[in-house]
Formats: C-alpha cells, structure tokens, sequence
C-alpha cells in the first residue's frame, strides 16, 4: 500500500514534470496540473469557505493566478506548499473581504449539523464511521486556522514548517494550534464515546 | 508520579525533535494511564488520516479552467538570460577594476603590437585611477569589488540552481 508520504512525493515530480511542460509551451500540461492539486486547494477551501459555490469560484481563482505565476515558481519551496499559501491567503482575503471572518464558524457548525443530522443513520453505519463522521463534525466546530493546520498536517501530509509557510506563522503556533486541536478532539469524542472505545 | 502532558505525547507520536523521546519512552514504559492516553491519541490520528471528508469537486472543475485560461508565454527564461549577461559583465568588470588596480599587475608580456597597445591603454587608465590605489580608496574599490563580484556569483547560483533543480527532478 502507498503511503500518504510516497504518494505526495509522486504528486510533487508530476507536478514538476507539468509545469516543465508548461514553461515549454505546452498549455495542456496545466489540466494534469489542476488534477494533480486540485484536493489540495479544495481541501484547504472547504475548512475556511462555507458557501459551495465560492468555494468553486475560489478554487477557479487560485488555479488561474496560479498559471498566471507559474514562471515565478522557482522550485524552492515544494508545488504544494506554494499553491497551498496561494490557497490560504487568497481565501483569507476573501472572507476579509465579505467580512465572514468572525460568523463563519459559526455558519459551519450550522451547516455541519444539517449535514449530521440528514446522514448520521446509525443502521447503515459502522462504529469507524460513525467516529469519522463525528469527528469531521467536531473538526468543523475548530476555529478555521485550527481546522487548517489538521488538514494540512494528516491529511496532506505537510510538515510544521511547511504548513507554517503555507499559513504565514512560525512554527511555534502551527504547534500550538494542532496540539490545542488535538487535545479539544480527543476531549469531544471522550465525551461521545467511553474510553475503552478510543484505546481500541 | 508526574504524568506526561497531552503535548509530550503529541510531539512523541509526531517524532517532535524538540522533546527528549528517552524520557518519554522511559515512563510511557511504566505508566499505564499515559500508555491509554498514547493510545487514544493514536486512534484519533487513525481516524483523522483515514477518513477525508469527501470533498465536493466538480467533474468538470479542470475543464472550467482550461477554458479561462488567458493567453501567456513564458518569457521569462530570455529575461533571466539578460539577467545572467548583464551578471556575468558586471563581474568581468569587477574582476578587471580589481586585476588593473593592482600593484602588482603585471599587464601583459610585451612580445606583440597588440600586447603594447592593451598595455598603454591599461597604463593610462591606472593613472587616471592612480587615486585609487592609495592605501584608503584601494582597499574601498577592492572591497566593493569582492562583494559585486560574491553578490553577482549568489545570484548566479541560485538562478541555474532553481532551474537545475526542476530539471533534475523531472528526470527523476
């Protein structure tokens, strides 16, 4: 089985390969180029943007700029911690912008409750699933920077330095807010779930 | 017994360099309480890796974009080869400063026409430097030229070394 670690390293010498491509004039190569970060943006998207269909208009945003910078893209840093900062702060300035910033948290909790509520069938659900779900729900009551950083760190495999250069902070507070997340989660579920549950 | 925290746990299963994993293997060896915690903590890493919330990309998403995509070449590679002109005579310059306000240039051995001419030509630029090579302006001009010449290698470097790196990476 490939590791999560394997596997972002091929994306990465793809990703290579097709801005190669596209330097050399060869503007399809960027479809393979939007397939290969396209989870990324999105991921990213969906912790900080509520609204589904900003979230297409953002992605849409990121990936054009993202074209549109691609020959100032020096290789020093990995493809995806570039577009992963483009990411961020470009949503970041987004919500600045509509002033989202302070109800969001609140507005996912309510949609994340509507979406619990319409899925959450015991019947149909294993325990492992069950927990899953439950733990997207209590992700998504996190402040946004919080939700962030656990994103990037176990589910696309960045480290603390790179998420700090993805989130603009130092590494100290990358820490801090996967550490603080962490802690809340595993308090949340102890409240849900008895602890043997969660020892296994 | 003093328990480990919540933090030291974390950094432990994250391979934190900055905490001393002896220690906490030491009393994670002894302390069932902090052993469960460990545990509990390696459950909610499982779950969170395992188990992305499906994201709601669009099957066309790729397509949207291509189709947005502005008119662009890059250029930018023959701007960069102006860049490493422009470097590259900025240091012969600085390297011939320093070479012809030397005291112990010797010029050229005067077996030809041409070798007397260059010779002249040098002669009389270094007098018309001759201020130069005072003790004080001297070591002014040598020390700006040295950093021009550091400066301008630097910047070579990283230029070749970014594209090397894609290149090579590629060829991976």
């Amino acid at each position: 089985m490939v590791s999560n670690k394997e596997m972002n390293e091929s994306i990465e010498n793809r990703g290579l390969i097709c801005i190669q491509k596209i330097l050399a004039g060869e503007q399809e190569a960027f479809r393979d180029f939007i397939l290969l970060f396209q989870r990324l943006v999105y991921s990213i998207t969906s912790k900080l943007i509520v609204c589904q269909e900003d979230q297409d208009d953002i992605c849409q945003t990121i990936f054009i700029k993202a074209y549109q910078n691609l020959d100032q893209f020096r290789g020093d840093s990995k493809i995806s911690t570039w577009i992963g900062k483009m990411t961020y702060n470009t949503c970041l300035n987004y919500l600045r912008r509509k002033k989202h910033l302070c109800l969001e948290d609140h507005h996912i909790d309510h949609y994340s409750n509507k979406h619990q509520n319409t899925r959450d069938t015991p019947d149909h659900l294993t325990e492992t699933q069950d927990m899953s779900i439950r733990l997207h729900h209590e992700m998504n009551r996190l402040p946004a920077q919080m939700r962030t950083a656990l994103t990037l760190y176990h589910i696309q495999g960045l480290t603390y330095d790179e998420i700090a250069s993805v989130m603009s902070c130092p590494e100290g507070t990358v820490k801090s807010h996967l550490y603080r997340a962490r802690q809340l989660l595993k308090k949340r579920l102890l409240e849900k779930y008895q602890k043997e549950e969660l020892i296994g | 017994m003093k328990h480990l925290t919540d933090h030291e746990i974390q950094a432990w299963i994250d391979g934190d360099p900055g905490m001393n994993r002896f220690l906490i293997e030491a009393h994670l060896h002894q302390c069932r309480e902090c052993r469960d915690c460990l545990k509990s903590y390696q459950t909610l890493y499982t779950v969170m890796e395992t188990a992305e919330k499906p994201l709601n990309i669009p099957v066309d998403f790729a397509d949207r974009i291509m189709a947005q995509l502005p008119e662009k070449s890059f250029k930018r590679r023959h701007a960069s080869l102006w860049k490493i002109i422009g470097l590259f005579a900025a240091a012969t310059f600085a390297t011939g400063i320093m070479i012809m306000t030397s005291p112990w240039t010797q010029y050229f051995n005067e077996s030809s026409e041409w070798a007397q001419r260059l010779n002249r030509i040098f002669h009389a630029i270094r007098i018309s430097l001759h201020w130069m090579t005072n003790r004080f302006y001297g070591t002014m001009i040598w020390l700006i030229c040295g950093i021009c010449i550091l400066f301008c290698l630097m910047t070579l470097d990283k230029l070749f070394s970014c594209k090397w790196r894609v290149h090579f990476n590629t060829n991976q």
